[in-house]
């Protein structure tokens, strides 16, 4: 008979066991240079504890509050016309009204203020900013003078160069009107559940072919984000010392292209998990959708700031 | 009268540019009739599943389901969700099957998708979780569950509708020894129910106890033996054959006893 722990007698221990791999290893002691930080690995394992923390656990989306409350597609409309309103705004002032509204609805909302700063104004905006700034220079916008970058005369440059004040505005215009999208999209998202927001959408008439693919995507962009974070960590694991950076850039282009024919074989399996449970393209959720009160309260006083608004993007 | 719930007459059927996976198979399967689907990795046993689960369509020969013949040309609408409200399909990977935000959604869309009345499906999710032991899961996220509570959100996804066919593949899966004994125990209740229970598992000594008939595949995708489980477990010779176990392979007389 067979003992299963004992080695020895087993007669299903294979008989070709390389002799090396029974051995003690001993490269227990070899140094190499460390691999360093790893960017793309930390930037995913970020992405995957935003997603995981704030939007699957919908850790704003079940607190009692303002935004919390309300009809999602009163939410919908109201924070997609603001969206609207910002695109069309060119006043300063205006734009900035806009993003104070969209801080004092995520104040209201029991949001956390530093975070929701953080994300919405400190990348995207500002990036386009910066990237702006040469645009705001003399050499592509007349106007004032602003700051003088090179006097009259320097390197041939008659004109000297210069950032003109109406360059100035529009870098700054570039960079709010992502950032106030940004913030009424982030309120939107972060006190409303998905369903109930893709459900909004459904009752609202979007084509339920994009209301579906809004659900899968939502429902698997954590898997598929844990997916990268798992070969990442498995690569790291099997790595000693330094990569060349071609090395690392065949590994990066391999594993999307591996993740690529992993998320098509799992998005088929899912979806006939749908079809096995009924799922005939048409969204159904739990929650059924009722206007109250609060609801026409909130669609007026909306109504009115973005009357002020309007007024005021005149006026300024 | 025929109590067939399912009938398979020479179905062929291949994945693209692929050597056919079921080649000319015959099958009948009975109402109330518990039954195994054996082989070896890659004979055709989760294919033939997707089949009864109404998933994916042979090419050739005839599939008649509760006495109707299906068609992937009229497999749609009615009697696509008439169809999967009476099979339920457990599949292998818990993970495809749960894309809801919460467990509570997860449960109810099944019943909500087959526009079951809110009363009915609201009683039936007051008390599916009491039974499978998940009354404090149901406002986390699926895929915030261990490997055992995501099977069991799986299975109550499926129960909730209450289908005349269960077809299982690989019920044991990530499973804890005490989980399966809970599974066992439940699939045990559901046959002595009425219902139809079909398994595709490598699991050999979950077999006896929840089924009494086995198919067994042959490496060539065709049918080696349809036979009671009793006796096709102690055919060792058999099951070597289709390289299904290894020469280690033996049965005891107990592992027989429910």
């Amino acid at each position: 008979m067979p003992t299963p722990n004992n080695m020895d007698n087993n007669p299903e221990t294979p008989s070709d066991i390389p002799s090396w791999l029974l051995e003690k290893n001993q490269a227990g002691n070899v140094k190499v240079r460390s691999s360093g930080t790893n960017f793309i690995a930390k930037s995913l394992h970020h992405f995957s504890e935003v997603f995981e923390n704030e939007f699957f656990c919908e850790r704003y989306a079940s607190k009692p509050m303002m935004l919390q409350c309300l009809d999602p597609r009163v939410k919908v409309i109201v924070l997609f016309a603001f969206m609207l309103f910002s695109a069309f705004a060119s006043s300063i002032v205006i734009l900035l009204a806009l993003a104070i509204v969209a801080l004092l609805y995520a104040k209201l909302s029991g949001l956390d203020m530093k975070d929701y700063v953080r994300r919405v104004w400190a990348y995207i905006p500002l990036i386009i900013f910066i990237f702006s700034i040469p645009g705001a220079s003399s050499l592509f916008t007349k106007g004032t003078p602003l700051l003088t970058i090179l006097q009259p005369g320097t390197f041939g440059l008659r004109g000297g160069l210069y950032f003109t004040a109406s360059g100035f505005k529009m870098a700054i215009r570039l960079a709010l009107r992502p950032g106030i999208s940004l913030s009424f999209a982030f309120l939107l998202l972060l006190t409303t559940r998905w369903t109930r927001i893709t459900g909004a959408l459904a009752s609202m008439h979007l084509p339920l072919l994009l209301v579906s693919i809004f659900n899968m995507a939502y429902r698997y962009i954590f898997v598929m984000s844990d997916m990268a974070s798992n070969m990442m960590e498995a690569r790291f694991l099997r790595t000693v010392g330094r990569l060349e950076a071609a090395e690392n850039r065949r590994f990066m282009s391999r594993s999307v292209a591996h993740l690529f024919i992993k998320s098509h074989f799992l998005s088929e399996e899912i979806y006939d998990a749908m079809v096995c449970r009924g799922f005939t393209g048409k969204p159904v959720s739990v929650d059924s959708f009722k206007i109250s009160s609060i609801d026409i309260l909130f669609i007026i006083n909306n109504i009115v700031i973005l009357l002020v608004l309007i007024a005021g993007e005149h006026l300024f | 009268m025929s109590n067939n719930v399912f009938k398979l007459n020479k179905i062929t059927f291949s994945y693209p540019q692929s050597e056919p996976v079921l080649s000319d198979l015959n099958l009948e399967i009975n109402e109330g009739e518990r039954l195994s689907i054996l082989g070896a990795n890659g004979c055709g046993k989760s294919t033939l599943l997707k089949i009864l689960a109404g998933l994916i369509f042979p090419q050739s020969g005839t599939f008649t389901a509760f006495g109707d013949k299906i068609e992937q040309k009229s497999f749609s609408g009615e009697i696509s969700t008439t169809y999967h409200r009476r099979v339920g399909f457990i599949f292998q990977d818990s993970e495809a099957q749960l894309f809801c935000s919460t467990v509570y959604e997860e449960l109810a869309f099944g019943p909500l998708q087959l526009g079951l009345p809110r009363d009915t499906i609201k009683k039936r999710i007051d008390e599916l979780p009491a039974m499978l032991g998940v009354e404090k899961l149901l406002d986390k996220p699926p895929f915030r569950l261990s490997g055992g509570e995501k099977k069991k959100i799986a299975i109550g996804s499926v129960l909730i509708l209450n289908p005349d066919v269960l077809i299982l593949d690989e019920p044991t899966n990530s499973l804890d020894p005490r989980s399966q004994a809970w599974l066992l125990n439940l699939l045990q209740a559901l046959s002595k129910a009425g219902k139809t229970l079909i398994f595709a598992t490598h699991n050999l000594d979950l077999v006896p106890q929840v089924s009494d008939r086995a198919i067994l595949f042959d490496e060539d995708h065709t049918i080696a033996a349809d036979m009671p489980v009793k006796e096709l477990l102690k055919n060792a010779e058999l099951l070597k054959r289709v390289n299904l176990v290894d020469q280690h392979y033996h049965t005891h007389p107990w592992d027989f006893n429910p």
